[in-house]
């Protein structure tokens, strides 16, 4: 049998009440749990009658227990805050590329260490990072090249002449350079000094420079942040970060980039431990320029557009998704994400529902609209056809396959990223043969899912996966809008099985995301999905408390700064358990 | 030989008990060392159709003519049946979770799925069988071993294949030209021409090597912080064993001199410009430029353990358009999706999936019998490069459409030094394939094993031998 580890705290899901007590009780076996995948041998939602996690059953910490009988939906309901234990964070490509950046004062070329392809998740979980010989090779390598190829560059940071460098020089170049790379006010430089001398003994000054600015980025210093705490405010096994734990980790969060010099003077005189100075900083932190880059990685991670760039999709089907039209796309919905966080009111509700789009000619085509000339035009997409971001092309394509809609992948998606509700998978599931061979070859995906959806074992949990999924299907696999499928029409009709409205039926997905763009579930989800990405975990039961208070503004004012600018100001932010 | 250290066993509490017998075999390490075996893996998702898999006739030797593969998607390998083991009924022990999953991360560690978050590592409980090799006879040869794969665009776990001793994923080289460099070139020099002299390699390693040197002891540094506790700690000790193995990897005593071999040349013929695009359509190029870096690595005795993963499972991957299926009409058409969504052709709206999946599947088994022809193209020893290595075509699913786990389509080539007889058409019913993980284990010297995996390959035992 597979064994969980006892600490099962990354693992809650959110747990949801869907429809009446008894489907409720056969899909928590789905939606809830990793922790007793020993067992789960049978698909999803297929525990047959008598032997699925019945009423009584007393669940794991978070679990359905904590749903009222009523049924009234009420998140959040753990009372006692836990800590999250001290670590260390290792920092994403991109961020290390920032970091590299700043530090050089100019671009460099780090694109074998990017992610490539598809992520579902959050690619900044401290867990889920990992430094191993093949990403390590190819940073030793690309690391070795930036050296040379930036050499002007870095000698220009010397305040000797290279061919000149002594230890002073060096030492010079260490405490200003160097703790700007490792983001901290100084370091131990002896190690660095040493190589120089080392390497010298064999190699002429410029190649001895090169090797000490290369041992630097590949340091576990500027690769990890660590977030261990300052042992000095450590009160019953709780410690606070220190100022420069928390700049760093501001930094990180709010500009997916390094703290600025007046972020790290603040960290260096110790001011961020108080609250009032904080807030401060968090509040010119958004204002600033870039401020919202945090919060915009954070929703197109969220969507699944991080990597839009290495997207594909059929180039026989799809002729005119190449290149450029990647980068029109992906133009429109950046854009449109940071026109939507610089608004006043950070509207999330906006970001779904909004049709204020800024496209060019290349996107506009996928709209089927005619715009003339380069420059992208302000438009106002019709509204029987879209809404919001999740019917923009980039998310469309992002949540399709190359060829087809990836109808099932869409309803997994949807309901993850919207209602973090995790379906478990269809473990040693065999499709009927019948399924496959009873339907004529241009039935409509409709009436594909549908006969999966009647059969007993299926029944549970596709009834969840369609709805979303089969609205999506008036957009094909890059975006465009269409109404036929096979020559027939399409049927977006569904409705959505919400705790607080159960079965709530919606004709089309303008209507849909209409609707969830007013539920509170999927607020809640946002602060979800928000707290993981800030605080790089999946939340645990102690969270709720912080998640609770984030979601008690949220809630009513949709402001996503806000939301963000709360949840780095909480004490799971801030504080970590010693072990 | 490397063996796992004391703390090893501290640091991946169970997981480390369990392999701790496999590893502690002295005696069959000796035998290692005195063959040059070669094990490969060559894994592709998604199974095969059942029906047109199986060789007609009966199981049997292949030499007394009980069986042929006319007409099935295995006939690529005709003209190789001698060396090639065709197993039936085989069971993929892979527990539940995901099946692409933990069809990935049980067929090499014989372990099911630990976890289904992919932030939530590690995904095993235990090495896979590449990575345990490579830490019994990889320090034999420059490179302990080679992980390539091709185009796996998404990440998520039924991406990976191979987990070190902590279950922990180990990535792929995807890019055939750092393959090149990293693997081949860095100990060869003289494969490009020899145009680089020994004096400015053996400058450029000690740059390399000093650099590595601080990163290490800053690593180690890192570990001792206040408040560092044993979890975090080994996500330094993955660091500090990366950088061991760059700094093996430019240990001067790995540079060979080879005089300029018949491959080689073929290979520098396959890097010269233009590059490969890293496209879903130069994936066929992709592809074989990968199994010549690997058979030549092989050849050069570079590396002896290699894994090669051409798509992972559970999600598209490369749209096959390389490949024509005709039609009713006698119309030659390309195929307009990844294998895996063929393979779910009618829930994805893919008509006439079956004839798409017959192209498909012969030419994933073509793959391999390139891979095997190469392997017996090459003299190693006194015999072939093929009569040395043990070689496997892997999946992670009976059928793709249906996700089962019986019938899985594994096949093995290569006589491993001489120890495994070919050319047999066997019937493995009630055999999973932690009993192959166990053979194979036997085969490259390390007979004194009982078991691998969690269930137990001890309910039949190594069933190839």
């Amino acid at each position: 049998m597979l064994e969980r580890a006892p600490d099962c705290r990354l693992h809650v899901m959110n747990p949801r009440r869907i429809g009446k007590r008894r489907s409720w009780a056969l899909c928590w076996v789905a939606v809830a749990t990793l922790g007793s995948m020993g067992g789960c041998t049978g698909d999803i939602g297929d525990s047959p009658e008598g032997t699925g996690e019945d009423d009584g059953t007393t669940p794991v910490a978070g679990g359905p227990a904590q749903i009222p009988d009523d049924g009234t939906y009420q998140p959040f309901l753990g009372r006692d805050t836990s800590y999250a234990k001290s670590r260390i964070w290792q920092l994403t490509p991109t961020q290390y590329q920032a970091v590299v950046e700043r530090a050089l004062g100019t671009a460099v070329d780090l694109s074998t260490i990017q992610a490539a392809g598809r992520q579902d998740d959050f690619m900044n979980q401290a867990d889920g990072l990992q430094v191993d010989s093949t990403s390590y090779a190819n940073l030793e390598e690309a690391v070795q090249q930036i050296v040379v190829a930036h050499s002007k560059e870095l000698e220009a940071k010397l305040m000797c002449s290279v061919a000149a460098l002594d230890p002073a020089c060096l030492k010079t170049f260490l405490a200003t350079f160097g703790s700007k790379l490792l983001r901290v006010p100084s370091f131990a430089t002896d190690r660095y000094l040493r190589l120089y001398d080392t390497l010298r003994t064999k190699l002429p000054p410029r190649d001895a420079f090169q090797g000490v600015v290369a041992a630097l980025l590949l340091s576990p210093k500027a690769l990890f942040r660590t977030e261990l705490g300052d042992p000095l405010g450590a009160r019953k096994g709780v410690v606070p970060l220190t100022s420069v734990e928390l700049a760093e980790s501001l930094a990180l969060s709010l500009w997916n980039a390094p703290p600025d010099d007046e972020l790290m003077a603040a960290a260096t005189s110790d001011h961020l431990t108080d609250p009032t100075a904080l807030e401060q900083q968090v509040v010119r932190m958004i204002a600033a320029a870039g401020g919202h880059a945090g919060m915009a990685e954070l929703i197109s991670e969220w969507l699944g557009t991080a990597t839009f760039s290495s997207l594909e999709k059929n180039p026989t089907v799809f002729p005119e998704f190449d290149d450029a039209m990647k980068t029109s796309m992906w133009a429109e919905t950046r854009g449109f994400i940071d026109r939507t966080l610089a608004r006043p009111d950070a509207s999330f509700t906006s970001l779904l529902t909004s049709n204020a789009a800024q496209i060019d000619a290349k996107v506009a085509s996928v709209y089927g609209l005619h715009l003339a000339g380069t420059a992208a035009s302000q438009v106002t997409l019709p509204d029987a056809e879209r809404r919001g971001i999740l019917t923009q092309p980039a998310v469309i394509a992002s949540m399709s396959e190359p060829t087809f809609t990836g109808v099932i992948y869409r309803g997994k998606f949807l309901l993850r990223k919207l209602l973090c509700t995790e379906l478990s998978p269809p473990a040693g599931l065999v499709v009927p043969q019948e399924v496959k061979t009873a339907l004529a070859a241009d039935a409509t995906t409709r009436v594909r899912l549908l006969s999966i959806q009647q059969r007993d074992g299926c029944k549970t949990c596709h009834t969840l996966l369609h709805p979303m999924a089969l609205a999506m299907e008036n957009y094909d696999a890059v975006g465009h809008f269409r109404t036929t499928e096979n020559g027939k029409p399409i049927d977006p009709s569904g409705a959505l099985f919400f705790t607080e409205l159960t079965q709530q039926p919606f004709a089309n997905a303008t209507q849909m995301i209409d609707m969830l763009a007013g539920s509170e579930e999927v607020y809640q989800c946002f602060v979800r999905q928000s707290f993981r990405y800030l605080v790089g975990r999946r939340e645990q039961t102690g969270d709720d408390p912080t998640l609770r208070a984030a979601f008690g503004d949220f809630r009513t004012s949709h402001d996503m700064t806000s939301l963000v600018a709360h949840i780095v100001q909480s004490d799971a932010f801030r504080t970590r358990e010693r072990m | 030989m490397k063996t796992l250290r004391r703390r090893d066993l501290l640091r991946f509490g169970s997981a480390g008990l369990l392999a701790w017998p496999l590893l502690s075999s002295t005696r069959s390490s000796a035998q290692a060392a005195s063959a040059k075996k070669r094990f490969v893996t060559m894994f592709s998702s998604s199974g095969a159709r059942q029906d047109i898999f199986w060789p007609n006739g009966s199981t049997g030797d292949f030499a007394s003519g009980k069986y042929s593969v006319d007409g099935t998607s295995l006939e690529p390998l005709k003209p190789y049946l001698a060396d090639v083991i065709i197993p039936k009924g085989m069971r993929i022990d892979r527990g539940g979770g995901d099946s692409h999953d933990a069809g990935s991360v049980s067929i090499l560690t014989g372990f099911p799925l630990k976890t289904q978050d992919i932030n939530q590592k590690p995904f095993a409980s235990g090495p896979s069988l590449d990575q345990l090799l490579a830490s019994k006879i990889g320090g034999q040869t420059p490179e302990p071993y080679l992980l390539q794969g091709v185009r796996l665009q998404v990440n998520r776990i039924s991406k990976f294949i191979s987990y070190d001793a902590g279950g922990y994923p180990v990535d792929y080289i995807q890019d055939p030209y750092t393959v090149y460099q990293r693997i081949i070139q860095n100990h060869v020099p003289n494969c490009a021409g020899g145009s680089t002299t020994n004096a400015s390699i053996d400058l450029m390693r000690f740059k390399r090597r000093s650099i590595l040197d601080l990163a290490l002891a800053e690593t180690g540094a890192m570990k001792n912080a206040v408040g560092m506790d044993a979890f975090e700690q080994q996500k330094l000790e993955r660091m500090s064993d990366a950088i061991r193995s760059i700094e093996k990897r430019l240990d001067g005593s790995t540079v060979m001199q080879v005089s300029s071999t018949a491959h080689c040349d073929a290979v520098q013929s396959e890097l010269a410009p233009p590059q490969i695009a890293d496209t879903d359509d130069d994936f066929p190029k992709l592809l074989k430029l990968h199994l010549d870096l690997m058979v030549l690595a092989f050849e050069l005795d570079i590396t002896r353990i290699a894994t090669i993963s051409l798509s992972l499972g559970g999600t598209g991957g490369a749209p096959m358009h390389w490949l024509s299926w005709t039609d009713a009409n006698g119309n030659s058409q390309p195929i307009e999706a990844s294998h895996h969504n063929v393979s779910h052709g009618p829930e994805r709206g893919i008509a006439d999936y079956m004839p798409k999946l017959r192209v498909i599947d012969r030419w994933n088994f073509g793959q391999f019998a390139y891979l095997v022809g190469q392997l017996k193209s090459i003299s190693d020893g006194a015999g072939t490069l093929l009569d040395n290595t043990v070689a496997w075509y892997a999946t992670d699913v009976g059928r793709g459409d249906v996700h089962d786990d019986n019938n899985v389509p594994l096949i093995v080539a290569g006589r491993g030094g001489g120890a495994l007889k070919t050319g047999r058409y066997l019937d493995l019913s009630g055999a999973n394939h932690t009993c192959f993980l166990l053979s194979f284990l036997h085969l490259m010297g390390f007979p004194d094993v009982a078991s691998f995996g969690a269930s137990g390959s001890s309910a039949r035992g190594p069933v190839l031998l």
